[in-house]
């Protein structure tokens, strides 16, 4: 009989939490899951905003979740079902035209020689190319490399070191001539980036979305039923195998015996010991909320007060009466998968300017989704969802405050995408607008920072969420960070909780 | 024919002729051929306003290697470093830091603004002093050659013995350093913008980054590579300009034997058997040598001088990509008498600042401010401006009494979206003076003559494709073993018998004397004449 009550705590039923769980159930080990909020699922969960509307509130689909994943766990067995969208991405132009990337290469070819021929003849060679780096990239994500490997890398992968610094425009200028292209391009890989396209890193975003292993740019692949199916998939094969779940169960601290963690405190006062403790949630709230500053060396205490969070992302669901029509659009298919409002690499660049000085740019860059297209359930008959992710909404405000503004921002939301899709504004019943203070409140993303840290170099692989050497990540022996915080980082592809699960199931049999 | 010299050196700017000295010094018959009508490039001193001897492009001396001050004994062929005491940063709002030698002078102005900045400096420039010592070896040593990682083994076992041997933190920043912006790096250290603003223009200096830009730590890394020594105090201005460097490389190239043809420019090399053979000048003179060496940019190197068709095609397409766009002008100013700061009005300082350096638009949002507008094709409408009253250090530049103020002005961009630069240039001009007017108050009533260079002229003039005073951004993708492309090791390149030694090779620009020093050791290696001075 053990001395503690749980092989291992895991705190916060995100999908990375859950895939903890899942996988340290599924090796043997006794697991307690905790989840402060009501519903599990994290910043990937499926609510009922409105009667009968049904939001995807955070991730919208699934695109990046590793195979792998749903194999090893048997997701689709425990009632998770993916619906791909044959065209991924839709983005209406200035002009009246529109561009559609499908998931069939000739397809796509053929709606971009409508912009470009040049364009055109290099798109597959592109994809082919975000497809061999990105295999090269792979394996750095499966397993975390020190600094040592770091400066090993840096010799050994010159092409990656590149990409990983020219800026983004310059490597879509030197392959694309077309703005309706680019702006797509673009757009995925700033996503979630408090930076514009005219920066370094974004062609890193690019290949970190390709190395997920999907193919071509990815994405349009949702969930059946919403997001929140595949918390319960996941749930479900972690009750399978004997993990424990509770929600409304807020840890409020993470016991510690001599800077090792034994268990934690929830917020009504109980006590759970374990032998390890995973925490799901960014490195500011594991270690300055849960931990505590003072338990902590102060060097370390520095490294996470200089982490860079700096949330950018806005979104804004709507309840419409019908479907809007969108400029340019010729088939209803063409609107399954991502709308993108981003014409051109300048306009996106211009908003982030906005940004950058505490304000929301009146011409943003809008993602969005209507999953009600494919999955009628989400919405009353004849009615859809939609939920547009919107960038660049600054945490930081300079002064001002989100309360305030969250309205005027679903009103400048709602003005740009009245400019694709004209009259949808007469077509929204309901409206909620959730702002990176949102974001943080109600789930404690610092900074409403939706990868839980910012995904800029220095805070990747050797560096993520704190250079390797030092702590490996946590100085609170069997305290793990298993979510986003840690290395490869966010965007909805299970790694971050899969690997850490492997590791350590690996080590405790070893 | 027979060969006339054993090596050619393409362009008598300061790179150019350090490699011309190291050789001439290891007895090569070299022979420096430039196109102007004076050697330096952009390391020249020009008398545009009667009596006023500018240092047209380049204005600061701070990571010159001691090694080549050495064993090239420059000093004795007439080097002089004057050094400047102080640096005096001005914030649009009026408020101002001043950082002198003098260590507490600096901490009390410092702590003016937040006495934990002013604790936090001290640890900063530490950290980054280390830094710098660890990075020392890189700038000492060619880079590998990324495409033949295995055949070139001891230079990348060397380097992984570097960085093993760092120490973690180092390293960590170091890391930081290769991609953060400055203002996140300097987040790390400072509160104030004041501070952060005024540190952070050592990464934008020549560069088309803002301080919030991903990378500008990179370019404040390297400016902190020519203090190894300590503070500032190390960043110098040449007497008589930064021509006073050239002069000084040209008198050592001359004593080793080397000769100098200016007014000799180069059409094309001539090539026999993917073997370059010599030169031939543009009035069709032919000129053979063993080697030939540019210190031009990677375009006109290749894409000029060898030719599209005599290179591979994986080459020519990383040399079009190359990023030499330039960000910044020189604006040139000849006084009457000494400018007054509207910010030290009533101040209790002495005018030791006057023979510093100074800066205009200390605050990150308007350095930022000033980037936007030169990412999308407009020069900045309030730029902002690096200065030093040179003649104060060095009064023979300037009649009695009189006095030349250099202006670094950020940003320009290459190309005007909405006009050019012949065009703009005066409008420019006047953009530089009164924003200059809103911190110096008299500048109007004491300016007696200017000279504009805007990226443009900087082309034109001296050949600098782009205008990018480094040949080519400091950005990771192109340093180090990709610079400037990563198709060659050090400073070879695919043709027999021809390199590269200017701002565009390893390590990269300013007047360090660097990538010359390093491409005539790879020369020397090549022509069985091993190393020579103290690598």
């Amino acid at each position: 009989m053990s001395q503690y009550d749980y092989d291992a705590i895991i705190v916060g039923a995100g999908h990375n939490g859950l895939i903890v769980a899942a996988t340290l159930a599924k090796a043997g080990q006794s697991v307690l899951l905790l989840e402060k909020q009501a519903h599990i699922g994290g910043a990937a969960q499926t609510r009922e905003l409105f009667p009968g509307c049904h939001f995807n509130v955070g991730a919208q689909e699934a695109g990046l979740l590793r195979q792998e994943i749903v194999h090893a766990l048997g997701l689709t067995d425990h009632g998770l079902t993916f619906m791909e969208s044959p065209a991924t991405h839709f983005a209406p132009q200035p002009d009246g035209r529109a561009l559609t990337i499908w998931r069939d290469l000739a397809q796509s070819r053929a709606s971009i020689q409508q912009f470009s021929a040049a364009d055109a003849a290099r798109f597959a060679d592109f994809v082919a190319y975000l497809q061999q780096m990105s295999e090269r990239l792979e394996p750095i994500l499966r397993q975390r490399p020190s600094l040592d490997d770091m400066g090993r890398l840096f010799v050994e992968e010159p092409e990656l070191v590149r990409l990983a610094t020219i800026p983004l425009s310059e490597f879509l200028d030197n392959w694309f001539e077309g703005n309706a292209l680019k702006g797509i391009l673009g757009g995925l890989g700033v996503s979630g980036m408090m930076r514009g396209p005219y920066a370094q890193g974004g062609v890193f975003m690019l290949l970190y979305q390709a190395a997920q292993g999907n193919g071509g740019l990815g994405g349009g692949r949702f969930v059946q039923g919403g997001m929140g199916q595949l918390a319960q998939a996941l749930a479900t094969a972690a009750r399978a195998h004997g993990a424990e779940m509770r929600t409304n169960a807020a840890v409020a601290s993470i016991l510690l015996e001599e800077e090792r963690a034994i268990g934690v405190r929830l917020d009504n006062g109980q006590e759970v010991s374990a032998a390890a403790v995973f925490s799901s949630l960014d490195a500011r709230h594991t270690f300055f909320t849960l931990v505590g500053a003072p338990n902590l060396p102060p060097s370390f205490v520095r490294r996470v007060r200089s982490l860079k969070y700096r949330g950018c992302t806005a979104q804004v669901h709507l309840a419409l009466r019908g479907l809007p029509d969108f400029r340019g659009a010729t088939d209803k298919t063409q609107l399954s998968g991502h709308i993108v409002l981003a014409p051109g690499l300048a306009y996106l660049e211009r908003a982030y300017d906005a940004a950058k000085y505490g304000d929301f740019s009146p011409n943003p860059y809008l993602d969005i989704v209507i999953p009600s297209l494919l999955d009628p359930t989400l919405a009353p008959t004849g009615q859809q969802v939609m939920s547009i992710t919107m960038q660049y909404a600054p945490y930081d405000l300079r002064g001002k405050c989100w309360d305030d503004l969250a309205e005027p921002l679903g009103d400048a939301v709602l003005a740009a995408l009245e400019q694709i899709a004209p009259g949808v504004g007469a077509l929204v019943n309901q409206r909620r607008v959730m702002t990176p203070l949102d974001w943080e409140r109600e789930w404690g993303l610092t900074e409403g920072n939706i990868y839980q840290g910012e995904m800029s170099m220095e805070q990747m692989f050797a560096m993520r969420p704190t250079p390797s050497g030092e702590h490996e990540g946590s100085p609170i022996k069997k305290l793990f960070l298993c979510g986003a915080a840690a290395h490869p980082g966010g965007g909805l592809t299970g790694l971050p909780g899969w690997t850490t699960g492997q590791l350590f199931t690996q080590n405790e049999h070893a | 024919m027979t060969k006339q010299y054993d090596a050619i050196i393409i362009g008598g700017g300061h790179n150019g002729l350090t490699c011309a000295a190291y050789l001439a010094r290891a007895g090569q018959r070299v022979l420096v051929l430039e196109k102007r009508y004076l050697v330096g490039g952009a390391t020249v001193t020009e008398e545009i306003v009667p009596g006023f001897q500018f240092t047209v492009f380049s204005y600061l001396v701070s990571l010159l290697r001691t090694e080549v001050i050495q064993e090239l004994e420059l000093v004795k062929h007439g080097l002089m470093l004057l050094p400047f005491e102080s640096t005096l940063d001005m914030a649009p709002n009026g408020d101002y830091l001043y950082r002198a030698a003098d260590h507490w002078a600096t901490y009390r102005n410092m702590a003016r603004h937040s006495r934990r900045d002013a604790e936090a400096y001290d640890e900063y420039k530490l950290r980054m002093r280390h830094v710098a010592h660890a990075v020392r070896y890189m700038m000492n040593h060619a880079p590998p050659n990324l495409n033949l990682a295995g055949a070139d083994a001891p230079a990348l076992a060397g380097l992984a013995r570097h960085l093993q041997h760092m120490d973690r933190d180092v390293l960590h920043t170091f890391v930081q350093l290769l991609t953060m912006s400055a203002a996140d790096f300097l987040d790390q250290w400072f509160e104030t913008d004041i501070v952060k603003a005024a540190l952070s223009t050592s990464g934008l200096i020549g560069s088309m980054v803002g301080p919030y830009s991903p990378g500008s730590a990179l370019v404040l890394l390297y400016h902190y590579l020519g203090e190894i020594d300590g503070v500032y105090r190390d960043w110098r201005f040449a007497k008589g300009g930064t021509g006073g460097v050239a002069r000084a490389l040209a008198r050592s190239a001359q004593s080793f034997g080397a000769e100098i043809r200016t007014n000799a420019p180069v059409a094309h090399l001539l090539i026999q058997n993917n073997a370059v053979r010599g030169v031939v000048l543009e009035d069709e003179e032919e000129i053979w040598a063993d080697a030939v060496i540019s210190s031009l940019t990677p375009q006109l190197t290749y894409l000029k001088l060898a030719g599209e068709q005599n290179l591979p095609a994986d080459l020519v397409r990383e040399v079009k990509s190359w990023n030499s766009m330039g960000s910044a002008g020189k604006v040139n100013l000849a006084l009457d008498r000494l400018p007054e700061f509207a910010c030290m009005k009533g101040t209790t300082h002495s005018q030791a600042y006057y023979a510093g350096a100074f800066s205009f638009g200390a605050s990150l949002d308007y350095l930022e401010r000033a980037y936007d507008d030169a990412k999308y094709g407009a020069y900045s409408a309030r730029p902002y401006i690096d200065a030093g009253i040179i003649s104060v250090a060095d009064p023979d530049i300037a009649p009695p009494g009189k006095h030349v103020m250099t202006c670094f002005v950020m940003y320009a961009p290459r190309y005007l979206k909405e006009s050019s630069w012949p065009e703009q240039r005066a409008a420019f001009g006047d953009t530089v003076i009164n924003t200059l007017a809103e911190y110096i108050p008299n500048i109007h009533d004491i300016l007696v003559g200017r000279q504009v260079n805007t990226p443009w002229d900087i082309e034109e003039r001296i050949g600098i494709t782009g205008g990018n005073i480094f040949h080519g951004e400091l950005r990771l993708d192109q340093m180090f073993g990709r610079r400037p492309t990563s198709r060659t090791g050090g400073y070879d390149t695919p043709l027999h018998n021809y390199y590269i030694c200017g701002s565009s090779a390893h390590p990269g620009g300013a007047i360090s004397g660097a990538p010359g020093r390093l491409a005539a050791m790879q020369i020397l290696n090549d022509v069985g004449q091993g190393t020579m001075g103290n690598s």
